[in-house]
């Protein structure tokens, strides 16, 4: 038989005290505690300790029979409740009346069905605009204007044909001229085109330009070869630069020579 | 007379199987059969671990609302029996931690209660008045040991002590290995054990 150093049972006294040791072990055990009055003293402590622990549990039990019943029915009225209140009850209790269920789906197929339709409008609907759209109007209005792109030769001022000189009294001033160019090459519907109430010398001014640029002559816009009449619109711009002249040549350290030669 | 046939283990965990099916699908009959088998259990081991009757009565409460709110995911690995040990192992962890800092004057404890009402009990197993008056001290003086050891020691010494349960058993109920309830039942029985030596010297 396998003999056991004291050190060993205290270590393992707990888990023969409760069975739990192989059969081989509970045998050398059993041996060590006939011979070992110490170690039997331990173990008798353990059910003492376990038989104290135990005391008036039985009594604890007698005195919970009665809080049982209504412990129980107290649980089983609160989980009755709690399921009645829950979500997957309260979704039923929402479907009981199909008549609100019948409208809400309706109305929810109905509202998606529309959505889809609205989007396949968008995307799968013509991408051209129609031509009396004002979207339409506009592409037709830009590609037009780009006359290159449509093989449009743009009327050209002849040789020596615009001349303003002499027009312009202020130092700045910018004007716009619109007109149409006919197919020969003369203006029509010369006019100025301006933002305000002129004063009496822009006035004046104003129709020396006309004036002069109605005297012009043009190469008519052509489209593919032929010669066409087409609205054109000039802006004019006059602007007078004047160089900065020293005040005193000596100042500058120059001589007069040098600075009427510079 | 006619003998009920005997129950195997087999017949047993078929039955669990069965009660646990129908309380996921919420059959009130159902729940009523296992609250009413293992209510008891619940209400001691939460009085053993918590010493207060309203406290324990309450964690039964709280005990129960969450096996069925769960049962759905028991996969009947364990028993019946066991998982809810776990479960109240868990809430009762979980109320001490708090309840004890803050009620700590106004428990009732479960040695306070044996002093009330297990004059009975000992009278049956002590020979005389002087006697039974000992034995009922120190079975005060071993709860009182017992209420200060740590929740993990304590629970180990109730499931083992008081509910019988294997080494297995509380493993799984503590969500520890079995050598981790070894030595919980080794410290706290040494604590014990000093204790009732200390009460007998004075």
């Amino acid at each position: 038989m396998k003999r056991l150093s004291c050190g060993t049972v205290r270590r393992r006294v707990s888990a023969f005290h409760d069975g739990e040791l192989p059969l081989v072990e509970q045998i050398a055990f059993e041996g060590h505690l006939r011979g070992c009055q110490v170690c039997a003293a331990h173990v008798r402590e353990l059910r003492e300790l376990g038989d104290l622990v135990r005391l008036g549990t039985a009594e604890v039990s007698e005195r919970l029979s009665g809080d049982l019943d209504g412990l129980q029915a107290e649980i089983l009225n609160r989980l009755k409740v709690e399921r009645e209140e829950s979500m997957p009850a309260q979704v039923s209790r929402a479907f009981e009346d199909m008549r609100l269920g019948f409208a809400a789906v309706g109305s929810t197929l109905a509202t998606v069905v529309s959505i889809l339709l609205m989007f396949g409008m968008l995307y799968f609907g013509p991408r051209t605009e129609r031509a009396d759209s004002l979207a339409g109007l506009m592409e037709t209005l830009s590609a037009q204007s780009v006359g290159s792109e449509v093989g449009m030769l743009m009327p050209r001022s002849a040789p020596g044909g615009m001349v303003a000189d002499g027009v312009f009294n202020e130092e700045d001033a910018v004007l716009a001229l619109s007109a149409v160019v006919t197919k020969g090459g003369r203006l029509r519907n010369l006019e100025a085109v301006l933002s305000e109430q002129p004063t009496k010398a822009d006035r004046d001014q104003v129709l020396r330009l006309l004036d002069q640029v109605s005297r012009a002559r043009f190469e008519p816009a052509r489209v593919g070869g032929s010669a066409v009449a087409v609205k054109t619109v000039w802006l004019f711009a006059h602007t007078t630069v004047r160089g900065k002249m020293p005040l005193n040549p000596k100042q500058s350290g120059l001589s007069r020579h040098q600075a009427l030669l510079g | 007379m006619k003998q009920a046939p005997a129950l195997g283990w087999p017949d047993v965990a078929d039955r669990e199987a069965v009660l646990v099916r129908r309380c996921a699908t919420g059959d009130d009959e159902a729940c009523a059969t296992l609250v009413a088998e293992h209510q008891r259990m619940v209400f001691q081991l939460g009085l053993h671990l918590l010493g207060d009757y309203e406290e324990a009565r309450d964690l039964s409460q709280e005990v129960f609302f969450q096996v069925f709110r769960t049962i759905g995911r028991f996969r009947c690995q364990s028993a019946v029996r066991t998982w809810i040990y776990r479960i109240v192992i868990n809430q009762a962890r979980n109320r001490q931690r708090w309840w004890r800092r803050r009620h700590r004057s106004e428990q009732v404890s479960l040695d306070a209660h044996l002093e009330q009402h297990s004059d009975r009990a000992m009278a049956d197993s002590t020979p005389g008045p002087e006697g039974q008056l000992k034995r009922k001290e120190t079975a005060s003086t071993v709860w009182h040991a017992l209420d200060a050891l740590p929740f993990d020691q304590r629970t180990a010494v109730v499931l083992r002590e008081i509910d019988g349960l294997s080494y297995e058993e509380i493993a799984f109920s503590l969500g520890v290995a079995v050598g981790t309830v070894k030595s919980r039942l080794t410290r706290g029985r040494e604590a014990l054990r000093s204790r009732l030596r200390e009460a007998r010297a004075v």
